[in-house]
């Protein structure tokens, strides 16, 4: 990068953490469209092989009801389409600038990475296992096992994507829409609220046929 | 080589600088008056700098985004509150230019 544009080259520190917190910085449009959707895929199959449903803009679930592959696919691709949309209209009216669709969508979609690592994670097997006991109704919580540890580790390492996802998808906007501060955070949280529910009624009731395994 | 700015801003009181001089290197003709600075003087270098890159790119920002190896809206923002910036400076200038009418 040149430096002497607006600010005297950012140390190695700042550009690792720009990297892992506001890539949209250097990446965003059509190149971070191809690279959200090629990790948007494999979330998706590798949620069918471990058994991990992303059934709603911020959702992950283990232990519900298997679907197909395609299933699994159409909800991470549905999740990412609709939160992407709102985003962008919300951008469109608040916004002095003028947001390019390409780099809204390219953006989420890049966003959604951590649930990536997320659905691999989900592959431990131990995790699952737990999961399945506890909604049976016979989990020994007083009993540590490799599974309970596999199941804790697997909620704590969920909950640390979900904010790093969540503060990418703001990122994402923030930049890809030119908003900040304190309209920016608000616009964005009710966004993503109403995209929440909207993505709950659209993947359990308007789409059943699809998501029926 | 020290490369030398042109102050804007007052060291004392923080108020904009207005050219009060101009002399001519060859003949040594010197012009008093008080001169106010024109817009693009009064941006930071940076800002400068930046105007001058993207006319060299022809006014692409994709271009400039290639070049300095940063994303589109990254460069469009930065357009923007420079853009800002301008609409200030020329707010300001218009209500000096008001106070001393």
């Amino acid at each position: 990068m040149h430096e002497g544009v607006w600010e005297k080259g950012p140390g190695r520190r700042m550009e690792i953490s720009r990297w892992l917190f506001n890539p949209f910085y250097y990446v965003a449009g059509a190149k971070a469209l191809v690279i959200g959707l090629l990790a948007l895929l494999p979330t998706g199959i590798l949620g069918f092989l471990g058994g991990t449903r992303f059934d709603g803009i911020l959702d992950f679930h283990l232990g519900l009801p298997p679907l197909s592959i395609w299933g699994h696919i159409t909800e991470n691709l549905l999740s990412w389409l609709l939160l992407g949309m709102l985003l962008f209209l919300a951008g469109k009216i608040v916004s002095k600038s003028r947001p390019r669709l390409i780099d809204v969508f390219g953006t989420q979609a890049l966003a959604r990475f951590p649930y990536l690592l997320l659905s691999l994670v989900a592959l431990m097997l131990g995790a699952n296992r737990f999961t399945h006991a506890l909604l049976e109704g016979h989990a020994l919580w007083n009993q540590f096992s490799a599974d309970m540890a596999a199941f804790l580790f697997m909620v704590c390492f969920g909950l640390v994507m979900l904010v790093w996802m969540v503060l990418l998808m703001y990122r994402a906007f923030a930049l890809s829409c030119n908003v900040s501060g304190a309209v920016g955070v608000t616009v964005f949280v009710v966004t993503l609220v109403a995209g929440e529910i909207i993505s709950k009624i659209l993947i359990y009731h308007l789409f059943p046929i699809v998501m029926v395994a | 080589m020290i490369r030398k700015q042109l102050p804007i801003i007052c060291p004392s009181c923080q108020g904009l600088l207005k050219v009060q001089r101009l002399a001519c290197d060859t003949c040594e003709t010197t012009v008093g008056g008080s001169f106010g600075l024109p817009i693009l003087a009064r941006l930071p270098s940076e800002d400068q700098d930046f105007i001058i890159r993207l006319i060299e790119a022809s006014g692409s920002l994709k271009e400039m985004a290639r070049v300095y190896g940063l994303s589109y809206p990254t460069i469009r923002n930065r357009l923007d509150s420079l853009i800002d910036k301008i609409a200030q400076i020329k707010k300001n200038t218009e209500a000096e230019e008001d106070g001393d009418a």
